[in-house]
C-alpha cells in the first residue's frame, strides 16, 4: 500500500507547529505547570481554536472538519513536539467520537469545551481539572458528566503539567425508572474512543521524541569535553542514532494505526481518508493500534533517557527545560496503557489468547 | 471592490541562500521557497479592507511553477482566486521588467486597488510599487503602515524618519505595506482544506501581452558583474590585563576614533 500526506494534511501540521511555536514556547509549558489561572494553564488553545484544531474529527454538520485520525494524526504529533499542555488528546480526538450527534459538539469544534475522560482501565481522569465536561465509565456504561457535579481528588503524578485526577461522583442530578442516574447516558461503545485516544497518545509520544532527539542532537554538537563536542565521541553517536532509528520505526506504525482506526471507526469520515479502501478486521485494528502505542511509548522512553544521558547532571535540573519534555514522556507512555500492556495485546492478536499455565 | 494582492516566493530566509553559478542569478533550488514574509502583511491587509467593504481579493504571483506552494498560502489565509504569471521567458528578469510584467498582467486581469509588501527578503529593490503605480498611471501610496478606505478616496500613514505623512488618493491606486501594518492570520483549517478548490488561472507571457524582449535576464537593465561569499569574521584582538589593560582599551577605542 501506498502511504504518503497529502498537501493539506501537511499543511494542518505545518500551521500547527507555526502557532505553537509562536504561542507555546517552553517557557509556557513550565509555567503551566505551577499553580495558575486555567488561561495560563493552556497556552495556545485559543488560537488553536481559532484555525479550527479542535473541529478536524467534528461531523461536517456540526461546524467541523469532518476529518479522520489519519488526517489529524501529523498535528496532534505537533502538539506532542511542542508538549501543548491541557487534554488536547480527550478534547480534541476523543470527544467528537463520544458525543455522537449532540450539541455540544459545535461548542466543541469552536473551542470553547474542554473534555477529559475515564475509560476502560483509567484509573485517573487526565487534566480533568480543567475540563468542562467528563465522560466516564461507570457500570459498563459511558455518562457525560458536567466537571462541576464530581469530586476531583488530585493524585500523585510525574508530569506537574499533565495532572492526574480520581473522581468521585457526588448525589445524582435525577432518578430514572427508580434508579439515581447521574449525568447523561451515552450510546456510544468506548472501544472507538479508547483506540482514537490511544494512537492520537502515541503520535505524540513520537513529536515528543523527535524533539527531544533535537534537542539532544544540538546539545551533543555544542557541549565540549576532553577538547571535543561530545556528539564526536563514538559512544554519544551511537545513543543518538538509535533513538532515531527507534522513531523512525514508531512513526508508521502509528500512522497505520490511524488508518486502521479510521477504517474500522463508527462512520466512514467524508473528505478524509480513502473509504473504498479494503475495510480491516477488528482483530487487525487492535493489533495496529497495540503496535503504534508499544513502538511509540517504547521509542519516547528511550529518547528520554538517551537525552538525560546525553545532557548529563544538567538534564535533571528544574531549570532546563528538558526535563518539562521528558515528565511528558514519562507520563504519556503509561496512559491508556503502557508498552507492557500493549505488548501483551500484541501478542494475543497474534499468536491468539496466550497459554498462561505453559511456560513459553 | 476588486483587490489584487502582489506576492512573491523567496528562499526561506532561514537556510543559506546562493546565486547560480553559470548565469549570476537567485539559485530557486537550492532552498526552499517561502512567502515572502512582507506579502503576508500584504494579503492581510487585503483580507480585512475585503471583509469591511466587501469585494474579491485576487492574489497575483510571478514566478516558477512551484511558486504554487505560496499561492495555496495565500488563498489557504482567505483570498478567492490566484493568478500565476509563469514562464521561462521571465526568468532572470530585473525590478524593471518585472514591473513592466506585473502591470501588464494587472492591466489585462483589471484591478481597483493593488497591494504589495514594501520589499522582498531576496532581492530587496523595494521599488517596484512605485515602479508599478508608473507604468499603470495610478497614485502610489508606498511604505503604509495604516490603510483607510472611503468611497473611492484611499488614506495611508506613510512612515517616514521623522514619524509618518498622511497621504491620500483615489481609486485605482498601489499600495504598498511595512510590517507595522497589521498581525497576519494563520491559515485556518478549513481555509487550508478550501484552498485548493479556489481557481488558479496560469498566464504565460503571451497570454498577458508581455513583450519577450522586454523581460528576462537579456533585456535586464541591472546587471550581476560578480559576486562572492561575504567574508567569515575576522578574529577578534585578546587583551590580557596586566595592570595597563585600561590603557590597552582606551587605546584601541582611540584607535577607532571612538574617544
Amino acid at each position: 500500500m501506498k502511504f504518503a500526506f497529502t498537501d493539506d494534511q501537511l499543511a494542518l501540521a505545518s500551521t500547527v507547529r507555526q502557532v505553537l511555536a509562536a504561542h507555546c514556547p517552553a517557557a509556557a509549558v513550565r509555567q503551566a505547570g505551577k499553580a495558575a489561572p486555567a488561561a495560563e494553564r493552556l497556552p495556545a488553545w485559543p488560537q488553536l481554536a481559532e484555525i479550527g484544531f479542535f473541529g478536524m474529527l467534528v461531523p461536517e454538520p456540526h461546524d467541523g472538519l469532518g476529518l479522520g485520525l489519519a488526517d489529524a494524526i501529523l498535528a496532534f504529533e505537533e502538539t506532542g513536539r511542542a508538549a501543548l499542555p491541557g487534554p488536547v488528546v480527550e478534547t480534541a480526538a476523543v470527544a467528537p467520537g463520544l458525543l455522537g450527534d449532540d450539541d455540544l459538539l459545535v461548542r466543541l469544534a469552536e473551542g470553547r469545551l474542554r473534555v477529559s475522560v475515564r475509560l476502560g482501565d483509567q484509573v485517573y481522569a487526565p487534566d480533568a481539572d480543567l475540563a468542562d465536561l467528563l465522560v466516564v465509565e461507570r457500570h459498563g456504561e459511558l455518562r457525560a458528566v458536567p466537571a462541576g457535579s464530581v469530586r476531583l481528588t488530585p493524585q500523585a503524578g510525574v508530569d506537574p503539567v499533565r495532572r492526574l485526577f480520581s473522581v468521585a461522583f457526588g448525589s445524582p442530578e435525577a432518578v430514572d425508572g427508580g434508579k439515581p442516574q447521574l449525568g447523561r447516558r451515552l450510546d456510544v461503545s468506548a472501544v472507538h474512543a479508547l483506540r482514537t485516544a490511544t494512537v492520537a497518545v502515541a503520535a505524540q509520544l513520537v513529536g515528543l521524541a523527535r524533539h527531544l532527539l533535537e534537542t539532544s542532537v544540538e546539545y551533543a554538537k555544542s557541549r565540549r569535553q576532553f577538547g571535543a563536542p561530545i556528539g564526536s565521541f563514538q559512544a554519544v553517536k551511537h545513543q543518538l542514532a538509535d533513538v532515531a532509528i527507534a522513531v523512525d520505526f514508531a512513526a508508521p506504525l502509528v500512522y497505520a494505526a490511524a488508518l486502521a482506526v479510521d477504517r474500522a471507526g463508527r462512520t466512514a469520515p467524508a473528505g478524509g481518508v480513502d473509504s473504498a479502501g479494503p475495510t480491516v478486521a477488528v482483530g487487525e485494528v487492535d493489533r495496529a493500534v497495540s503496535a503504534a502505542k508499544a513502538a511509540a511509548g517504547e521509542a519516547a522512553t528511550r529518547a528520554a533517557r538517551v537525552a538525560l544521558q546525553v545532557h548529563g547532571a544538567i538534564g535533571y535540573t528544574g531549570e532546563l527545560d528538558l526535563r518539562l519534555w521528558l515528565a511528558r514522556v514519562w507520563s504519556l507512555a503509561s496512559a491508556y496503557g503502557d508498552t507492557g500492556v500493549h505488548r501483551s495485546r500484541l501478542r494475543a492478536a497474534i499468536l491468539g489468547t496466550p497459554d498462561l499455565t505453559r511456560w513459553p | 471592490m476588486n483587490i489584487v494582492v502582489c506576492v512573491k516566493q523567496v528562499p526561506d530566509t532561514a537556510t543559506e541562500r546562493k546565486l547560480r553559478s553559470d548565469d549570476k542569478t537567485l539559485d530557486r533550488d537550492a532552498a526552499d521557497g517561502v512567502i515572502n514574509e512582507l506579502c503576508e502583511y500584504a494579503v492581510e491587509e487585503a483580507l480585512k479592507i475585503k471583509e469591511a467593504h466587501g469585494g474579491e481579493v485576487t492574489v497575483l504571483t510571478m514566478g516558477p511553477s512551484k511558486a504554487t506552494d505560496t499561492i495555496r498560502k495565500a488563498l489557504a489565509m482567505g483570498a478567492d482566486k490566484a493568478v500565476h504569471l509563469v514562464d521561462d521567458a521571465l526568468h532572470g528578469s530585473d525590478a524593471l521588467s518585472t514591473s513592466y510584467a506585473l502591470a501588464q498582467t494587472l492591466k489585462k486581469i483589471g484591478f481597483d486597488l493593488v497591494i504589495l509588501g514594501s520589499e522582498s527578503t531576496d532581492a530587496r529593490t523595494g521599488v517596484l510599487a512605485a515602479m508599478l503605480a508608473e507604468r499603470l498611471g495610478t497614485p502610489q501610496l508606498t511604505l503604509a503602515r495604516k490603510v483607510d478606505i472611503d468611497g473611492s478616496a484611499v488614506t495611508i500613514e506613510r512612515v517616514t524618519d521623522y514619524g509618518y505623512d498622511k497621504v491620500e488618493a483615489s481609486l485605482p491606486a498601489v499600495v504598498s505595506v511595512v510590517e507595522k501594518i497589521n498581525e497576519p492570520r494563520y491559515p485556518s483549517f478549513k481555509g487550508i482544506m478550501a484552498a485548493k478548490k479556489k481557481p488558479v488561472e496560469t498566464l504565460g507571457i503571451a497570454d498577458a501581452e508581455i513583450a519577450a524582449d522586454q523581460v528576462g535576464l537579456a533585456s535586464a537593465w541591472s546587471e550581476v558583474v560578480e559576486f562572492a561569499a561575504a567574508p567569515p569574521r575576522a578574529a577578534g584582538t585578546v587583551v590580557k590585563d596586566e595592570g595597563d589593560g585600561g590603557a590597552k582599551a582606551a587605546e584601541f577605542l582611540a584607535s577607532k576614533k571612538f574617544i
